[in-house]
């Protein structure tokens, strides 16, 4: 009993400590990591003249599951301000990684980091869920981030200052690729499948919504699995005349392969997760003639001048062509060297210099409204043709060939 | 202490130097834990430390997700692998329903966090109970499928229930009020919840000790050694696998509670089954029922592959590697209980009485040792 005293007071005493300890540790409060007031010192030093330079920060999947639409973002960027820096500016940029691995809770520990290195503004956090957990921060330290990829509708409504994106959310293109499907594809009975994922499921929800009661089944895969016959089965005995699958190119290819080989002939539908030239790999002959929407635009072979410029730069740096998101990268790092082009170095001025540009991006119109949603997005269909992914254009004309 | 040390050493070979902790003045021990405490909460303000530790992310970050946190989850383990030996593999269960609830009851019905932390150590150890009840009365394999799939269970549960936001999980997860110009808790603010969890770790470390050294631990070592000996010799085996179980289900909660607020968005796939393995990697790694050990371990497991962030794709096969290499050449772990270590030597496997034998391995290294 008097150990158990002596235990207890002595604990007392510690929590008393502790808190005289941060009392005293806490008043200095620029020790803290990365607490830079936004826009004072953090731009290094731009004495004019062509010495200075700022970082940009990259923030997504380098490594993991899904890195492989981080990597396309970052070449996508890379184009970008490899050609501005050869231009030989004022105002150079470093590009700096921030390798998430597609991981939210990487994503906060992260964060502070991009802003103790003093980055003036962030290309990412590439997919949503990382947005949800890293994004807060940077408002916090009041550096302006422009995601290239990530749709979740959610995150426009949480009030973010910094926080933009480069293509419209998934309440767009839900009803988009809902509209592709009961319009220009003529679908009358539609089985909706997604792979639980928040993005998958999100997507999904929306595109069963907007069809209504002529979407059936509605049902979901286990991602982790690789055996979806109870699904084929259930869709083969409905006998729908499209499929919508919500989710990811890895699972996309086994589960459209699947389909056929247990005779399913309905028209393939899938969005922006699976416009990936892994998931026609994947799949192989499956894959063919399979629809996939985004509210990207891929970079295809075009005859405005600006787009057919980044394809060439693109292959040449890289040996492949633009993929997803990369264009969409493109324009990101665009608007921050529009920013810089017009002398604002501290992440305060360059954020409210985003607030007023609109430029002719070579994805698409660029001009952000008060929430960081452009102004103008819509959906964009491409199909997979003789084992390559070819655009069609905007859901509403797009003609399936 | 990197010198290799087969199986099969004799007991006191390693630090004859020193004397043994435990007759070292209580006053000069207290002071030593005091000093602890005291650098324990200057480590993130410890100048030019970022740099060497952490250089690719951000010290203050890396250390309350996942250093700190880790730990609170290995002490908690520990509770159950290393004094009472029954191997959970569903650990992280636990540490998902304290984020949870911390998660439900602050968005949906606007509590604030200390008590909504309260609440999820109360559900933690509700949980620790319903599951251990039907569970424990199984053994070794047998109960480590149980709590393999309890955790999976939880975390499908969890991406099913539309309520909890499915796999959209629960977001802007408020942080904890500040404490004056001192304590603020922020996304830039690290340093308020690495004191938090000092706290928290000083708190599990206290009860986690006490109860070792008293009827309780000794039951649990029993139980341990050999479950039907210790059902015999009139040990309750059930009541004290229970409270094994719920102690450190409760400790998972708290740990789970910090964490929702820390990442104020949280989604079942922050909760897979490959962080389990990995608090139980950290505590067998460490040393299985020694305190210190475990925190060691833990810090190992959590700050490697930060460490080697620079080494991208490679850092997971390094850190698989050391791992391989830390088992080979110290079976019973880095600093291993001294019990334990008698245990390994009488050859059970290490893992005490799991129900398990490590049968031939195990018949290798025993020496009689008198």
């Amino acid at each position: 009993m008097r150990n158990v005293q002596r235990g207890a007071s002595v604990f007392a005493v510690l929590a008393a400590l502790s808190l005289g300890v941060t009392a005293c540790g806490g008043s200095s409060a620029s020790d803290d990591s990365g607490s830079a007031p936004a826009g004072s010192s953090a731009a290094s030093g731009g004495t004019g003249g062509g010495g200075s330079s700022v970082n940009i920060g990259f923030m997504g999947a380098l490594t993991g599951p899904n890195a492989q639409l981080g990597i396309n973002i970052k070449q996508g960027a890379e184009v970008a301000i490899n050609a501005y820096n050869a231009s030989n500016p004022a105002v150079k940029i470093t590009l700096k990684d921030y390798d998430t691995a597609g991981d939210p809770a990487q994503a906060t520990s992260l964060a502070p980091k991009v802003a103790s290195d003093k980055v003036v503004g962030v290309i990412g956090p590439a997919f949503s869920g990382e947005s949800k957990t890293a994004v807060p921060t940077l408002e916090e330290a009041g550096i302006p981030n422009i995601s290239a990829s990530a749709t979740n509708a959610t995150l426009s409504a949480n009030g973010w200052k910094f926080w933009h994106r480069v293509l419209a959310n998934d309440d767009v293109q839900g009803p988009g690729v809902a509209g592709f499907i009961t319009g220009p594809l003529g679908a009358k009975k539609v089985a909706v499948i997604d792979d639980q994922s928040e993005y998958g499921k999100g997507l999904a929800d929306v595109v069963a919504k907007t069809i209504g009661s002529a979407a059936s089944p509605r049902d979901s895969i286990d991602p982790k699995a690789d055996d979806y016959s109870s699904t084929v089965s259930k869709i083969k005995s409905a006998n729908p005349d499209a499929i919508f699958y919500g989710g990811y190119y890895a699972e996309a290819a086994k589960f459209v392969k699947q389909l056929r080989d247990g005779g399913v002939t309905a028209k393939f539908v899938s969005g922006d997760g699976t416009l990936d030239q892994k998931f026609i790999d994947g799949g192989k002959d499956a894959a063919e003639g399979a629809f996939l929407s985004c509210t990207c635009v891929l970079a295809t072979a075009s005859d405005d001048p600006a787009v057919q410029k980044f394809i060439d730069d693109y292959t040449k740096a890289y040996g492949t062509g633009p993929a997803t998101y990369s264009a969409e990268g493109f324009d990101a790092a665009t608007a921050f060297i529009k920013a810089l082009q017009a002398g604002k170095t501290s992440p305060a001025d360059i954020n409210t210099f985003l607030s007023t540009e609109d430029f002719k991006g070579i994805s698409k119109p660029i001009k952000w409204d008060d929430k960081g949603e452009l102004t103008s997005g819509s959906v964009y269909m491409h199909e997979v043709k003789d084992g390559k992914i070819i655009a069609l254009g905007d859901y509403k004309t797009a003609k399936p060939q | 202490m990197s010198t290799l040390v087969s199986g099969s050493t004799t007991r006191g070979g390693r630090r004859p130097s020193l004397p043994s902790w435990d007759r070292v003045p209580a006053a000069v021990r207290w002071a030593a834990y005091l000093l602890l405490f005291v650098v324990a909460l200057w480590l993130p303000s410890v100048p030019g430390i970022a740099n060497v530790m952490s250089p690719q992310n951000d010290w203050g970050g890396v250390l309350v997700y996942p250093i700190g946190l880790y730990i609170v989850m290995a002490l908690g383990l520990n509770v159950v692998v290393g004094y009472a030996g029954l191997l959970d593999l569903g650990y992280v269960a636990f540490f998902a329903i304290g984020a949870y609830t911390v998660g439900v009851l602050t968005t949906k019905y606007d509590w604030s966090f200390w008590p909504a932390l309260v609440v999820g150590v109360v559900l933690s150890m509700a949980a620790g109970l319903l599951l251990g009840t039907p569970t424990l009365r199984l053994r070794g394999d047998y109960l480590a499928i149980v709590t393999l799939g309890f955790g999976e269970i939880i975390r499908v549960t969890a991406n099913n229930t539309d309520w909890l936001g499915g796999p959209r999980g629960i977001s802007q997860i408020p942080r904890p009020p500040n404490v004056g110009d001192t304590l603020e808790f922020g996304a830039l603010k690290a340093k308020a919840y690495w004191y938090v969890i000092v706290v928290l770790i000083v708190l599990i470390i206290l009860i986690a000790k006490r109860l070792e050294d008293s009827r309780v631990g000794r039951a649990w070592a029993a139980i341990r050694e050999d479950e039907d000996a210790a059902e015999l010799m009139g040990v309750p085996t059930l009541k004290f696998k229970l409270a094994a179980f719920f102690i450190g289900a409760g400790i998972a909660g708290s740990g789970g509670a910090v964490f929702a607020s820390r990442q104020t968005a949280i989604v079942p796939d922050n909760f897979p089954f490959v962080l389990s393995a990995l608090i139980l990697a950290a505590v067998v790694l460490g040393g299985s029922g020694n305190i210190p050990g475990v925190i060691l371990g833990a810090f190992l497991i959590a700050w490697l592959p930060e460490r080697f962030r620079q080494f991208v794709e490679w850092r997971q096969l390094f850190f698989g590697a050391a791992l391989v290499l830390i088992m080979i050449f110290r079976p019973e772990g880095l600093l291993p209980n001294r019990q334990r270590r008698a245990e390994m030597q009488e050859g059970t496997g290490g893992m005490g009485s799991l129900g398990a034998e490590v049968g031939p391995v195990a018949v290798q290294n025993v020496e009689v040792d008198e």
